[in-house]
C-alpha cells in the first residue's frame, strides 16, 4: 500500500514524455505530515464509506495535482465518482477536481483511459447533474458514441438520458455530429421553447437553414432572444444578407429598440465601412437615434459605435 | 518653431502607446532660428479628466519626474529622453494624456499618447469594456476571422503538449496572449487584454454587456449592443458556459487558491509552476461547465482569455516578488538537466510553436496563425519567439527585451 511519502511533484517532461520526479520544498512538508484518514481512505487504506465527504474533498484539495502521481489515490477518486451510493454533491465536486487535473495533460495522460471509462459509465448514472456533466465532457471531446446516444434520445424519448434542449446544446459543439435532421424535426414541433431555441442553435451551422433564419429574424412575434439567435446565425451563414436585413430593420420604426440596437451593432462591427460611408439615409437615421434616444440607452450607444465605423 | 516627435523609435500614430517601462522619446526643433546654446524646453503632461499620467527622465534608468528640462539644438539634431506611464495612473481612452513641450509658457508641441495597461476586468470603464468586446468580435468575425487561428493553437494532441506539457506552460501562454493582444490592437490600438481575478467576486464581468450571463441550461446571453452576441467558433454559434459552482459574480470559489497562496508557492519556478493545477486548472472548472472546462474547447469562450491573462499576471507578480526575469538565474525557470532534455518547446532556448512554423514531430503537424504579430512600439520578441524571450517581459534584464505590456498592479 502506498505510504504518506507520496509527494507533490512538479512533473518535468522529458523528450519521451515521461515525468521526472522532482522533490520540492512542498514535498518535504508533505512527507513529514501524517496522512489524514480521508487521504488514507482515498488510497484504499480504509473504507471510503467511512470517510466524511468534506474530509475527502479536503484530502483531494491537499493532494492537488500530486494525486496524478499516486495511482492508488487516483483510483480511489475514480471509485468515488463511480459510487452511486456516495453523496451526490461529493461526487460532483470530485468530478470538477478531476476535470481540473486534465489541465495538466502530460501527467494526466496515464489516467485518461480510466477517466474516460468512468465518464462513459456516468452517462447512465441516476444523478441527473452527473449524467449531464459526463455527457457534456464527452461531447466536448466530439465523442462519437456520446453523440449517437444524444441523437438516439432525441429520436426516441424513451432512450433519452437528458432533456432534449440539453442534448441539442451538447450536439451543437460539433457541426459534424449529424444532428441537423433531428434538429429540424424539433424546430418544427418543439416539446418546449428551450428545445426549439437549442434546435435553432444546432441549425445555425447548417448552410441549408438560411431561409429559416431570415424568416425567424423578420418575425416580430418571435421573442427577442430567438430573433437575436437568428441574427447571429444569419450573420454567420450569409453575412451579406444579414447586413441588408440589419439595415432594413434598423430603419424600421415599428421594430423594438432592442432589435434596432442589435442591427446597428451588426452593422458597426461587421459592416463594410465604405458602403456605410455612402449610405446617407442610414446615417441620417443614426443621427436621429443619437439625438432622440435616452442617454443611457443601448440604442444610442449602438448608434454612436456605428457612426465611428463610417466616420 | 515646432517640435518633431518620434516615440518608440517611430513617427507612426500606432507607436504612441506607453507602459510603466521607459520608452524612447526623440525630439528635434524645426523651423527655428540658429542659437549656439540651443533652446531650453520643459516637458510636462496634459491630462484629461481621469486620463493617464506620464513621467520623464533624461536616461532610461534615471529618476523619472513629472517635468523635465532639456536643451534642444537648433541645427535639427535630435535629443532622446525617456517617457513612461506614471504607475497607478493608466489611461482610460486613447490619447487622454499628452506630452507637452514648452519654451517658457509657449507650447512648442504636444503629442497625445496612451498609457496602455492590462487592467482588472471588473474595474474597466464602460468604454474600455466595449472597445475590448468589439475588437474580440471583429477579430473573430463571425468565426471566419483571424481568431480561428487562436482556436486552433489551443487544442488537444501535440498542440496540448506544447501549451501544457511542461514548464513552458506559462511562457507559451504569455506568447499566445501577446499575439492575440497585438491582433486586437491592430483593430483598435487602445485595447489591452483585461484579466479576470478568479479569486475574487467579479460582478462587472458577468453581465450581458461584457462576458454574458449563462442561463440554467448553459447558454450565454449577451445584450443587444454587445457584439459578442454574434460569436461563433468552428461553425458553432454562441458560447456554452453553465454555472456548476459558486457564481463568480458574487462569490469566489474556495477551491481556487487565493493570489497570496499562489505567490507563496515558493521562490523557485519549479515550485511555483504547480499553479498550472491550482489556481489555473481549478479556475477553468470550479465555476463553470461548458467550453471553458475542457482543454480542446476552452478557447471557444472569450472568458478564457481573461482567465489566462490573470494566470499570466500571477506569474508576472511572482517574477516581480522574487526577481525572476533572467533566464540565466536557475530559479527563474524549470530547465532540464541539459539545455535540450525537455520536450521541444519547453527548454529555455527552444522556439515556441506555432510561431516557429515547425511542423515535424514532436511539434504538431500544423502551425496555425503564422509568425508572432509585430508591435509598432517594441521590437521584441520578433516573429519566432523563444521560451526565454517570455521571461524578461519588462525589459529589466535587457531593455530591448520589453514585450510592450504591463499590468495595473505590477
Amino acid at each position: 500500500m502506498p505510504t504518506s511519502k507520496t509527494s507533490r511533484k512538479a512533473g518535468v517532461v522529458r523528450k519521451n514524455g515521461s515525468a521526472k520526479k522532482t522533490t520540492t520544498a512542498a514535498t518535504k512538508r508533505t512527507v513529514t505530515k501524517k496522512p489524514s484518514a480521508a487521504a488514507d481512505a482515498l488510497r484504499g487504506g480504509t473504507s471510503l464509506a467511512k470517510a466524511k465527504p468534506e474530509a475527502l474533498i479536503q484530502a483531494l484539495l491537499q493532494l492537488g495535482n500530486a494525486v496524478l502521481d499516486d495511482r492508488d489515490a487516483f483510483n480511489g477518486v475514480m471509485r468515488i465518482l463511480g459510487d452511486t451510493a456516495a453523496d451526490h454533491d461529493l461526487r460532483n465536486k470530485v468530478l470538477s477536481s478531476v476535470q481540473g487535473l486534465t489541465f495538466d495533460p502530460v501527467r494526466f495522460a496515464p489516467h485518461r483511459p480510466a477517466y474516460m471509462k468512468t465518464l462513459r459509465a456516468l452517462r447512465t448514472d441516476a444523478n441527473s447533474e452527473l449524467r449531464q456533466r459526463a455527457f457534456g465532457l464527452l461531447a466536448r471531446e466530439n465523442d462519437p458514441d456520446t453523440q449517437a446516444m444524444l441523437i438516439s434520445g432525441l429520436e426516441d424519448a424513451g432512450k433519452a438520458m437528458l432533456p432534449p434542449e440539453k442534448a441539442l446544446q451538447l450536439l451543437s459543439y460539433d457541426p459534424h455530429a449529424g444532428a441537423y435532421a433531428v434538429a429540424h424535426k424539433i424546430e418544427q414541433a418543439p416539446p418546449n421553447p428551450l428545445a426549439r431555441r437549442e434546435a435553432l442553435r444546432v441549425l445555425a451551422a447548417d448552410a441549408g437553414s438560411v431561409k429559416l433564419f431570415e424568416q425567424v429574424l423578420g418575425d416580430k412575434s418571435e421573442s427577442t432572444e430567438v430573433r437575436q439567435l437568428a441574427a447571429s446565425a444569419l450573420n454567420h451563414l450569409a453575412p451579406k444578407r444579414m447586413q441588408d436585413t440589419a439595415r432594413g430593420m434598423a430603419m424600421d420604426p415599428t421594430e423594438s429598440d432592442e432589435i434596432k440596437t442589435l442591427c446597428l451593432t451588426a452593422l458597426a462591427n461587421f459592416g463594410d465601412p465604405e458602403v456605410l460611408a455612402q449610405d446617407t439615409e442610414l446615417q441620417a437615421q443614426v443621427e436621429r437615434y443619437q439625438g432622440d434616444a435616452d442617454d443611457a440607452s443601448s440604442l444610442k450607444l449602438a448608434a454612436a459605435n456605428l457612426k465611428q465605423r463610417y466616420t | 518653431m515646432r517640435i518633431d516627435f518620434t516615440l518608440n523609435n517611430s513617427a507612426e500614430r500606432a507607436a504612441r502607446y506607453l507602459t510603466w517601462m521607459p520608452s524612447p522619446l526623440r525630439m528635434r526643433l524645426l523651423d527655428t532660428l540658429p542659437a549656439p546654446s540651443g533652446v531650453t524646453v520643459t516637458l510636462s503632461e496634459s491630462r484629461q479628466a481621469n486620463g493617464g499620467s506620464i513621467r520623464y527622465s533624461l536616461t532610461e534608468n534615471g529618476r523619472f519626474a513629472s517635468t523635465l528640462k532639456v536643451v534642444l539644438p537648433t541645427n535639427g539634431t535630435s535629443v532622446t529622453v525617456y517617457v513612461r506611464g506614471n504607475y497607478g495612473k493608466p489611461s482610460q481612452t486613447d490619447g487622454d494624456v499628452s506630452i507637452v513641450v514648452k519654451e517658457g509658457n509657449k507650447v512648442l508641441g504636444t503629442l497625445p499618447v496612451m498609457v496602455r495597461i492590462r487592467k482588472n476586468a471588473n474595474v474597466l470603464t464602460a468604454g474600455e469594456r466595449d472597445r475590448f468586446v468589439a475588437a474580440m468580435a471583429q477579430l473573430n468575425n463571425r468565426g471566419t476571422g483571424r481568431f480561428a487561428d487562436f482556436r486552433l493553437m489551443h487544442v488537444a494532441g501535440r498542440a496540448d503538449d506544447q501549451a501544457h506539457g511542461g514548464p513552458g506552460f506559462l511562457p507559451w501562454h504569455r506568447a499566445y496572449l501577446l499575439d492575440l493582444e497585438r491582433e486586437l490592437q491592430a483593430i483598435d490600438p487602445s485595447v489591452a487584454l483585461p484579466y479576470w481575478r478568479f479569486d475574487r467576486p467579479s460582478p462587472n464581468v458577468f453581465t450581458p454587456e461584457f462576458m454574458g450571463l449563462a442561463d440554467a441550461l448553459g447558454t450565454v446571453a449577451f445584450g443587444p449592443s454587445n457584439p459578442l452576441q454574434f460569436w461563433a467558433t468552428d461553425g458553432v454559434q454562441g458560447v456554452a458556459r453553465r454555472l456548476i459552482g459558486p457564481n463568480p459574480a458574487t462569490t469566489a470559489s474556495s477551491f481556487v487558491s487565493k493570489e497570496a497562496a499562489t505567490l507563496a508557492l515558493g521562490s523557485v519556478y519549479r515550485n511555483f509552476r504547480v499553479m498550472q493545477g491550482d489556481p489555473h486548472g481549478n479556475a477553468h472548472v470550479q465555476y463553470f461547465g461548458g467550453s471553458i472546462s475542457s482543454i480542446p474547447t476552452a478557447a471557444k469562450d472569450p472568458l478564457f482569455f481573461l482567465l489566462h491573462c490573470n494566470v499570466d499576471r500571477l506569474w508576472a507578480k511572482w517574477q516581480a516578488k522574487n526577481n525572476r526575469f533572467d533566464g540565466a538565474v536557475a530559479a527563474a525557470y524549470d530547465s532540464g538537466p541539459t539545455p535540450t532534455s525537455l520536450l521541444a518547446g519547453h527548454n529555455l532556448g527552444d522556439s515556441l510553436w506555432p510561431w516557429n512554423g515547425i511542423v515535424t514531430s514532436p511539434r504538431p503537424s500544423t502551425a496555425p496563425g503564422g509568425p508572432m504579430a509585430l508591435s509598432p512600439c517594441v521590437a521584441a520578441p520578433g516573429v519566432s519567439p523563444l521560451v526565454m524571450h517570455m521571461l524578461d517581459y519588462k525589459g529589466l534584464v535587457s531593455s530591448g527585451a520589453k514585450l510592450g505590456f504591463d499590468y495595473d498592479d505590477i
